[in-house]
């Protein structure tokens, strides 16, 4: 019995191993992973005779597999006669399977949804993985058109050698200090709570720490018990970091510590006087004990949960629909004016920007084809697509509806399904530009973002004193390298003091010794690759 | 029961705290088991809330509705118990006859075999290299890239010799006197003896193999082929907020909820069938086990 179990057993690894040998007959040999040379010229769309193109690109896990699935895809392939032959990953593998391509030298046509970091892109440009693009510009007279209209997206896309190596997205909501980007922090004050009081909405930093000892004390939720939570936010965490209430001392503060004044000078944030007035002022604060404990190291979830029992008087964050609800009971905190009569938010560097949306490699060669295809992804109304979704498909639900008299297309109410898992399913990505003056004409706003853009004009920007945010500069390999050393070292220390004084006190003491230690850590280097990079962007 | 012997003050001492210590340990060990288990029957945004409060209204099985609902998990578990139970055999088998040709006295060459070996457990050629190997092989998108490649374990035959030096020289030499030939005394006296090294083998192999994604992230392509964990791994990772997502900020707690719910009841799914042969194979593993304390 056991005899024979172990004889069929190596029977089956014999057999294996013969249908091994049966495969390797099979399929080897070497399999082109980009498109031959087709000798197009003067391409015109759509092409008399279709062709093909080989593009890696990565999708989430929810889309279909094969990206030409999608109907904005398929409409493509028709309006133009290329097709897309993809091969496409799902983001979690996407970066792994990237590098292996790459490696191993099974270089596609092209790679959509390329995601290089500045420093991958200018590694592999230098490696001549991937080609400079400048020169396909002038087969694109959509890109052109985007760049006439917004200058000042071209300084970002060159890197410091003058070439551009990667097609970018370009999502504005927004424009200059009326972007969506130009806070991310905001404080939402707890309105029922200072109704039931009698109270109304501070307007200086004082009138803040009545309020807060008010809520406090007062029981304004009226369970008898003192389980309020007068304020709260998380640390160091980008839109739930206290940083937009530093302006009423001065300069401000925002999530990466760099703002620019208005004679064009780059500084840190957390070097100025005014950064030392509002940590001592978050100290007393916090000894008055009217920040929550918890916020040095609370996750999402938990900062959630609280916010959905509705225990903050006042909480951070970018959208309060997001913690406690789009009702009434939360309102956004206008600017406060400080001891010294400074009322001022300082401005979050962010914007709607991604350098290497899809990078063409030296595998390619069929560049004006390819150029001409990339470019109908800036098309207007196919950028808006690709960003969010799509129109008219009869198979599931739409983002859109097409008015077909303005060929505008605008946004539906959703019924249901969670937007992110339909937009996942219907839009592409990619590079595409969606510029503030398409909203209107092209498409319409979505909801969220528009009665996000309100508040921002009308409560916000009024404050804004900074003309303007730090870019997206695209600095040079030797300079990432430095910047990246140094910025390891000092945004710890930076965090770490921050969290620090504001439990345990002890600012103005430290201060100095505080000062030295940054310039130790590569301050003045940082501020001066900084600066030099700001110049160059805005040449 | 009064006719036991009683124990000593000291062996007392000893046993209670014995017991008291073991009862800490399995507690540790059960406690977090019995905490996915049960959050994997609840409601995610309770559990954030309230902890496992275990009220009746929070009890939900979305989670599992949404894995056995998902064709791409329930094809997962198929192709992992494939590729496991594939590796398994393989491997076990070719471990065993290497492990036990090194065990031999007299081979030719054994210090070489071997060097050889064991020069791989310190050197690799790296991923690309491999990687080159296994297409070049066209093993890619095919079960031979999983189960072939990681088929010759080193430690797996170190255990195996070590196991088959323990059994006594005089078995083999009688049955060579009555005739038997190399073959025969392996597959007829040598293995009937081996049913706990064998065990132990196969569970660390299959453990190995259940719970492995890497391979099947770089060798197969065809997402029809992927293995569970690599299903779930996608899933999971899918909740990571995506810089310049930022629009989607609603969109952004939803998709933390279905991971969230998603993830207990997924760790109760992938780990069912380990639990399920544990018990079964618990009784040769600890004797199996001891062989790793090799002389």
């Amino acid at each position: 019995m056991k005899k024979r179990m172990i004889t069929s057993a190596s029977a089956l690894l014999l057999s294996g191993a013969l249908l091994l040998t049966g495969c390797s007959s099979k399929s080897g040999g070497s399999e082109s992973f980009s498109a031959k040379d087709y000798g197009l010229k003067d391409v015109t769309f759509p092409l008399e005779e279709k062709k093909t193109l080989k593009i890696m690109t990565s999708s989430s896990p929810l889309a279909p597999e094969d990206p030409n699935d999608k109907l904005i895809f398929q409409r493509l392939e028709d309006q133009t006669g290329v097709k897309i032959d993809w091969r496409n990953y799902t983001t979690d593998i996407f970066g792994e399977k990237r590098n292996l391509a790459i490696a191993s030298g099974e270089l596609p046509d092209a790679i959509f949804n390329a995601g290089f970091s500045d420093y991958e892109l200018l590694k592999h440009a230098k490696d001549g993985v991937i080609v400079p693009v400048e020169d396909l510009i002038q087969y694109m007279p959509n890109l052109q058109a985007v760049l006439e209209k917004a200058p000042q997206y071209k300084a970002m896309m060159t890197a410091p050698d003058g070439h551009i190596y990667a097609f970018p997205w370009i999502e504005e909501l927004g424009e200059g200090k009326e972007s969506i980007h130009s806070l991310d922090a905001f404080p939402w004050i707890n309105m029922e709570w200072l109704n039931k009081l009698g109270l109304d909405v501070p307007k200086t930093t004082e009138e803040l720490k009545q309020v807060l000892l008010a809520f406090k004390t007062q029981d304004p939720n009226g369970n008898g018990e003192a389980d309020e939570i007068p304020m709260s936010f998380i640390i160091n965490d980008g839109g739930q970091d206290p940083h937009s209430l530093f302006g009423a001392f001065g300069l401000g503060d925002n999530w990466d510590f760099t703002v620019v004044t208005n004679v064009g000078e780059v500084k840190l944030t957390a070097a100025d006087e005014s950064y030392k007035k509002a940590i001592s002022w978050l100290n007393d604060l916090y000894n008055e004990g009217l920040i929550d404990v918890e916020a040095f190291e609370h996750d999402w979830n938990t900062y959630l949960a609280k916010g959905r029992d509705k225990k903050y008087g006042l909480y951070f964050t970018w959208d309060k629909g997001n913690i406690t609800g789009m009702g009434d009971d939360y309102d956004l905190l206008a600017p406060l004016k400080g001891p010294e009569g400074h009322q001022n938010v300082a401005r979050t560097n962010g914007m709607g920007f991604d350098r290497s949306r899809l990078v063409v490699t030296s595998a390619n060669k069929n560049l004006e084809l390819t150029a001409k295809w990339i470019d109908q992804l800036y098309d207007p109304s196919q950028s808006v697509q690709n960003n969010w979704g799509t129109y008219g498909d009869e198979k599931q639900q739409n983002i859109f509806g097409m008015d077909e008299a303005t060929k505008m297309l605008k946004h539906l109410p959703l019924e249901g399904t969670a937007p992110v898992e339909l937009r996942e399913k219907t839009s592409v990505g990619g590079p595409l530009a969606i510029l503030d003056s398409y909203y209107g004409s092209v498409t319409t706003k979505p909801d969220d973002a528009a009665w996000r853009l309100n508040l921002m004009k009308e409560v916000m920007v009024p404050y804004m004193e900074a003309d303007n945010i730090y870019p997206r500069v695209f600095f040079s390999l030797e300079d990432l390298d430095r910047l990246s050393v140094i910025e390891t070292d000092l945004f710890a220390y930076i965090k770490r003091k921050r969290a620090e004084w504001i439990a345990n006190g002890g600012v103005e003491k430290e201060w100095n010794e505080y000062l030295a230690e940054l310039d130790r850590l590569g301050l003045q280097e940082w501020l001066d690759i900084k600066q030099k990079g700001y110049d160059r962007n805005q040449k | 029961m009064n006719n036991q012997i009683k124990h000593a003050k000291g062996d007392r001492i000893l046993l209670l705290t014995n017991n008291i210590l073991l009862t800490i340990i399995v507690l540790a060990i059960v406690g977090p088991l019995l905490y996915v288990f049960l959050s994997s029957f609840l409601e995610p945004n309770a559990i954030i809330r309230k902890g496992l409060a275990l009220s009746s209204s929070d009890w939900s099985l979305e989670g599992y509705k949404r894995l056995f609902t998902d064709d791409t998990i329930v094809r997962g578990f198929f192709n992992s118990l494939l590729y496991s139970t594939g590796f398994t055999i393989v491997t076990v088998l070719v471990c065993l006859f290497a492990g036990y040709t090194l065990s031999v006295d007299g081979l030719v060459g054994k210090k070489v075999f071997m060097i050889f070996f064991l020069f791989t457990m310190f050197f690799g050629g790296g991923l690309i290299p491999t990687y080159f190997v296994i297409r070049d092989l066209g093993m890619l998108n095919t079960i031979w890239a999983i189960i072939l490649p990681g088929a010759v374990n080193v430690w797996f035959i170190i255990l195996a010799r070590t196991y088959f030096k323990a059994v006594p020289n005089e078995l083999k030499e009688a049955a060579r006197i009555d005739g038997a030939s190399d073959l025969k005394i392996f597959f007829r006296i040598i293995l009937p003896l081996s049913k706990p090294i064998i065990f132990v083998l196969a569970l660390y192999a299959f453990i190995g193999q259940w719970n492995a994604y890497f391979d099947a992230m770089i060798y197969l392509d065809d997402r029809e082929l992927h293995p569970l964990q690599l299903v779930l791994r996608s899933i999971l990772i899918q909740n990571e907020v995506q810089p310049g997502m930022v629009a989607d900020v609603e969109a952004r707690n939803e998709l933390m909820r279905i991971s969230e719910m998603i993830r207990y009841s997924s760790i109760v799914i992938a780990s069912l069938p380990l639990l399920i042969m544990y018990p079964f194979f618990q009784k040769y593993f600890e004797k199996g086990v001891m062989v790793g304390s090799l002389k």
